[in-house]
């Protein structure tokens, strides 16, 4: 009987489930050193079997729920037991510190998971790396130990008020945690909803920070933190909490972080946007392949991002509006490329320089009026949706005109009247379009137009939506 | 075109160009060579082990190429093997094994993947001594060291 080499047993661990990892780490010595490692290569804090007896102390729930109303309060700072026995928390940082060095993958959901791995201080060859917003209060830990754990990441990254001690402290551990994790690829910390939102304990990107610290570093944080990003040869998923993304931005764009591929971004006051490609930088950013951007932009910045980013793959944008400063682009009116029968001749008045962005593949925006309106092409665009309203059949028309290469188009809020205007839109003069897939959620559209739209796309595999006869 | 690779023991096997090249490392030594009729010796894989591995090559000569990406990512991988692969790899142990030390030595990712996807089907639900006797493993550890282990993970079992 051939035996299979460990290397292959280890690929077979990444098929298994936990329950079967640990049934099978107790087969032979072999197999228990192979998937142990398995095991331990990705966990997670939440409540799936096995982490949560590592994750989860026994009075979770109540910790939370008890607590969750209250404001930060230097009163908790010193708290490092919550009602757990000291035996719990020691067999827990023992099974870390045993196994921390095989984790590759973690997410952590909470403070308290947080603050545990950060007082075992093994973990150090991550690949990825994901952090909930946390509640800084429950991260279990005292002053002290906290105070150890922040030791080389500058404390003038953050604002520094009377009581918000533990919440600075404990996100300039998770720092430390980044700086000691030289392996990542991917950091993300992601957002939801809590008392502490930890955006906002990070201080003014170029401010110097009256420095308090005994750290003899003197960059603002801006600099400390594109040394920090730009020092990780592998990172290339960067989701930082609001302000340090805003802060990176222009080092983004401007190629100091190269090998960032996907970035997001919250835009809490559309500083960093608007600073973008005012004017293009000299030397474009063609790394980026992915920017994902939680807040409404402006109709401009979708000009900037597209000069910014020309290797810009996926975009996906929560809503596009126009403000005042977007005046010069509102004058323009994609809707006359549809009955202007010259293509390419734009008789619209005041109209910008057309951006042709060819490596955009996928779009995600509720505006799509606005993505046209911006007057940024997109000849190579593949996917759209699926969140984009498409308010009738003259839009849908105009998008299949505007993106020839479109294969598959998702759109909420589809409510193409078969209006009298509708039914003359002059669809026999278009090329067939390459669309695969169409997909128009909560829509209205009576079905004679749309058939003879439908009958333009040969190519088309499947089609649905709602439709009221 | 074709090229002929030959068995450990000694027999050839004249496959298309296109098909030996699912996988990577003939398809390295072939662009190392250049344009050459001289036959691909593979000292590891016998002849039995490699009519099924053609086999396989044959079936999947169309498929896209996989980008070599690094994905050890568990979330990105599924257990699902699609119908022709899970008949293809309906074959006694000795042979299951036999295809995947074969597609690891010959860099056949896909094959070396549903290879190993099978084997953890085989695992999935077993106690430690169903597995064992699923694969014929003798059990090295000392009664002491089972219960010392079986100890350490209590706390991951479920309750």
């Amino acid at each position: 009987m051939s035996q299979l080499p460990p290397e292959i047993l280890q690929q077979i661990g990444f098929h298994l489930d936990n329950r079967s990892r640990l049934s099978s780490l107790l087969v032979n010595r072999l197999w228990n050193e192979v998937f142990t490692t398995s095991l331990w290569h990705t966990i997670s804090s939440d409540d799936t079997n096995p982490w949560r007896r590592i994750f989860r102390p026994a009075n979770y729930r109540s910790l939370y729920t008890h607590n969750w109303s209250f404001s930060h309060d230097d009163k908790d700072k010193d708290r490092d037991d919550d009602g757990e026995p000291k035996e719990e928390r020691e067999f827990r940082i023992r099974q870390l510190q045993k196994h921390g060095h095989l984790i590759r993958h973690i997410t952590l959901n909470d403070s308290w998971s947080v603050g545990l791995l950060l007082q075992a201080r093994v973990v150090t060859q991550l690949k990825s790396l994901v952090i909930f917003e946390y509640h800084p209060a429950h991260s279990g830990l005292s002053a002290d130990v906290l105070t150890q754990l922040v030791k080389g990441v500058p404390a003038r990254l953050f604002k520094r008020t009377g009581n918000n001690f533990s919440s600075v402290e404990l996100a300039r551990a998770c720092w430390q945690l980044i700086v000691n994790n030289h392996s990542l690829t991917s950091v993300r910390f992601m957002y939801s909803t809590g008392p502490s939102y930890s955006g906002n304990i990070y201080s003014g990107g170029d401010d110097t920070i009256a420095n308090d610290d005994d750290d003899n570093l003197l960059l603002t944080p801006t600099q400390y933190l594109i040394n920090v990003v730009s020092k990780m040869s592998r990172l290339s998923h960067l989701r930082l909490p609001p302000s340090p993304a805003e802060w990176l931005l222009p080092a983004l764009a401007n190629s100091l972080l190269p090998t960032i591929r996907s970035y997001v971004l919250y835009n809490s006051d559309m500083t960093s946007l608007d600073n973008l490609a005012s004017p293009s930088p000299s030397s474009p950013c063609t790394t980026l392949e992915s920017l994902q951007i939680l807040r409404p932009i402006r109709l401009r910045h979708l000009r900037s991002i597209a000069s910014t980013f020309p290797g810009l793959k996926r975009l996906e944008v929560w809503t596009c509006r126009a403000d005042l400063k977007d005046a010069h682009l509102l004058h323009y009116n994609p809707n006359k490329h549809l009955y202007n029968s010259t293509k390419g001749s734009n008789s619209g008045s005041s109209s910008m320089e057309l951006i042709v962005h060819t490596g955009m593949e996928h779009i995600q925006i509720s505006e799509v009026y606005h993505l046209l309106r911006a007057q940024v092409l997109f000849p190579n665009l593949k996917t759209l949706g699926p969140i984009t309203n498409i308010v009738d059949l003259r839009q849908l028309l105009l998008i299949l005109r505007s993106f020839p290469a479109l294969e598959d188009l998702q759109a909420f809020h589809f409510k193409g009247q078969d209006s009298y205007r509708d039914s003359k839109l002059p669809i026999e003069k278009e090329p067939d379009w390459k669309l695969k897939t169409l997909v128009l959620r909560l829509n209205h559209f009576r079905p004679r137009t749309m058939t003879r739209m439908l009958a333009k796309m040969p190519f088309l595999i499947s089609v649905s939506g709602a439709c009221s006869v | 075109m074709t090229v002929i690779l030959v068995s450990s023991d000694n027999q050839d096997f004249k496959v298309d160009k296109e098909v030996a090249e699912r996988s990577i490392l003939i398809k390295n030594m072939l662009e190392d060579v250049g344009e050459s009729d001289s036959p691909i010796p593979l000292p590891n894989v016998t002849s039995a082990v490699l009519t099924k591995v053609i086999e396989y090559c044959e079936h999947h000569r169309n498929d896209p190429v996989q980008v070599p990406e690094e994905t050890d990512d568990p979330r990105k991988r599924s257990n699902d093997i699609e119908e022709w692969d899970m008949k293809f790899m309906q074959v006694d142990q000795e042979m299951l094994f036999e295809i995947i030390l074969a597609a690891n030595y010959l860099d056949i990712k896909p094959l070396l993947d549903v290879g190993c996807k099978t084997v953890a089907n085989i695992i999935k639900g077993k106690t430690p001594e169903e597995i064992r006797k699923a694969f014929n493993i003798v059990n090295d550890f000392t009664p002491e060291e089972e219960a010392q282990i079986k100890k350490e993970n209590e706390w991951a079992e479920d309750r």
